[in-house]
């Protein structure tokens, strides 16, 4: 089925790897990476880690997949900032993408997008294939250096948060690893900048109800559900 | 021809059919809201309530495992205070029975719990979580020994205002014992099955994949063992049975009933599917008519042997 409005960047589906029987049993979530306004179809990017990516690699155009969503709280940023900073690594890529397509599309100065993409390797840069088609500041960095900055993405953002080549008063936006997230956490800290995270976890129902998908509240003894109050939460919020 | 009758009474309550939700797997109702209409269901059976807020235990909480899978949420709820003041008002007329699960770590706990309950007549009936079994003296052993579980359930039914149904757990030697002890103690109807004992350790990097080690496993994994417990607890008490474990659709559901339960709760597929239970109404409405049963009673405890 056709999706009628633009959606919000950030937000996810929940789609079942298989349709008859019981194993794989729960749904995966896949942030909605484009979406075609003309036809109403919806694009997710994935990378094949297990059993259920492995089972969608296998559908062929024409099948019908189960599709719940979009779900969740996406990205929710006006048009007034001054500057927007899009950390990403590997499949986080697909939600960075939506935000800086649906920010252009209202209206916003692609030279106030920069585009801080991570891989590990050149190779892997068919997955940003479509972010190079937009007209933003769009700059690699991989691990072992065969395509741009030499190194983690956070480090690239630090050192452009240094030179000042992001601009007045940028707002980061990061989805990627663990890890990745937690550093970029980190410099937005130090540097005072506003920055949101779209988090991952493992999550059963996707709709608020199992409690499974929580992750920490910083400085509080209490946890949120990533699916409902989440993905995307401000780096302030959560403790990673 | 009429279309058949989907009621069924349990403890005095009549139910518009048999399909309810499982506690923990429906959160308190409202999140389902936007996906199917409550009103068509049996009834909805409410997330574990305890005497005070619990936060659950630190991620990961959930690992998926072969049909199915492990949880170890523990039993993060809001606590009773909130529970009456902010999850029940939605509970209040929405045309399905409300089924409050409750839990906790000692006899005075569940006490304190229900006594707060009574006298809020949205309540239909109160579920006595005595199975717990991924939190640490949460109930677990109130339904491993006859003698505790036939002492928590005299001691609640004492002060429960609203017929009284212990769910219990398969993680026991001869659930007959226990179910039976319940029944003599005043219980009204039983639930069964909670969840297995479960654990799961990722081959690749020897992580154990829930922090809190063990969980309780659910979903089509553990039917067998479920309709087996209906099927043995059906044979020794007389209390109506509500069966629980692995319900993914209607054949699911007929599965139970022949197996003795009279009515039954969906869990795990509610995350799969959050319309399941009403697609199993309708095709258990199906299946019936196409069948000429009048009424979905006749097919309580009708398994055959082979
Ligand atoms: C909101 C959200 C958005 C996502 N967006 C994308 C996306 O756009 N593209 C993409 O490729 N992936 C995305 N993911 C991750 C994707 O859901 C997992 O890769 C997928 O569920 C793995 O399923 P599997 O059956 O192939 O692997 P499994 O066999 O289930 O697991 C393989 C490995 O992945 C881990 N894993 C399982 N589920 C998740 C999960 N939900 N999140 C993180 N790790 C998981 C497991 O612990 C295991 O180590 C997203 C996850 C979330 C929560
Ligand atoms: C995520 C999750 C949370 C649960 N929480 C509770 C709970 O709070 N109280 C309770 O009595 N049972 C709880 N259960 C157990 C279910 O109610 C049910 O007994 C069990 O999952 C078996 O049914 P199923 O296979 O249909 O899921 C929970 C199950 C799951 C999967
Ligand atoms: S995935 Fe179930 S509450 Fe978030």
């Amino acid at each position: 089925m056709p999706l009628e409005r633009f959606p919000i960047p950030g937000t996810f589906l929940h789609i079942k790897p298989n349709t008859t029987g019981t194993d794989p049993l729960l749904r995966r979530a896949f942030s909605i990476f484009d979406y075609d306004e003309t036809t109403g179809t919806i694009e997710i990017l994935y990378k094949v880690v297990g059993r259920g990516t492995e089972i969608f690699s296998r559908v062929r155009p024409g099948e019908t997949l189960d599709v719940l969503g979009p779900l969740g709280n996406g990205f929710d940023l006006p048009l007034t900032i001054d500057n927007l900073v899009l950390v990403a690594g590997g499949v986080g890529i697909p939600p960075l993408y939506l935000l800086a397509k649906s920010h252009l599309r209202r209206g916003f100065d692609g030279k106030r997008i920069s585009y801080l993409c991570g891989l590990t390797t050149v190779a892997e840069k068919p997955m940003a294939d479509r972010v190079e088609k937009l007209p933003i500041n769009l700059q690699f960095a991989t691990d072992d250096g065969s395509l741009g900055f030499k190194g983690f993405v956070s480090e690239l953002l630090r050192a452009r948060l240094d030179d000042g080549s992001l601009g007045i008063n940028p707002v980061i936006c990061a989805c990627g690893p663990d890890g990745m997230l937690k550093a970029v956490q980190t410099i937005a800290r130090a540097y005072g900048k506003k920055c949101y995270l779209s988090l991952e976890s493992i999550m059963p129902c996707g709709v608020g109800t199992c409690l499974g998908c929580v992750v920490k509240k910083d400085g509080e003894e209490k946890y949120v559900r990533v699916c409902r109050e989440g993905p995307v939460f401000e780096a302030t919020e959560v403790e990673l | 021809m009429t279309a058949p009758s989907l009621k069924v009474t349990i403890g005095g309550v009549e139910f518009k059919n048999p399909i309810l939700t499982a506690s923990g797997t429906f959160g308190y109702g409202e999140e389902f809201d936007e996906y199917i209409d409550l009103s068509r269901l049996g009834g909805i059976v409410t997330k574990s309530i305890t005497r005070h807020e619990r936060k659950g235990h630190p991620p990961p909480r959930t690992a998926e495992t072969a049909s199915g899978m492990l949880n170890a949420i523990g039993l993060a709820n809001v606590g009773v205070d909130a529970y009456v003041r902010e999850k029940l008002p939605f509970l209040r007329n929405l045309g399905t029975r409300i089924v409050v699960n409750v839990a906790g770590f000692d006899t005075d706990e569940y006490l304190y719990v229900i006594d707060k309950l009574n006298g809020h007549d949205e309540i239909d009936m109160i579920e006595l979580n005595i199975s717990c079994p991924n939190v640490k003296g949460a109930g677990m052993e109130f339904s491993s020994n006859p003698q505790i579980a036939y002492d928590i359930v005299k001691k609640v039914k004492g002060i429960c205002g609203f017929p009284l149904m212990p769910k219990l757990s398969p993680n026991v030697a001869d659930i007959k014992l226990i179910a039976k002890a319940c029944e003599e103690a005043g219980a009204d109807a039983l639930a069964l099955i909670n969840t297995l004992y479960g654990m799961a350790i990722d081959p690749f990097n020897w992580r154990i994949k829930l922090t809190n080690i063990t969980g309780g496993l659910s979903g089509p994994a553990i039917k067998p063992v479920a309709i087996a417990a209906v099927w043995k607890t059906a044979s020794v008490v007389k209390i109506p049975i509500v069966g629980i474990g692995g319900i993914m659709d209607y054949r699911d559901v007929i599965e139970f009933l022949l197996a003795g339960a009279t009515a039954v709760q969906f869990g795990t597929a509610n995350f799969v599917q959050p319309d399941c239970t009403i697609r199993a109404i309708d095709n258990l409405t199906d299946y019936l008519g196409s069948r000429n049963i009048q009424d979905v009673n006749d097919l309580i405890g009708k398994a055959k042997k082979t």
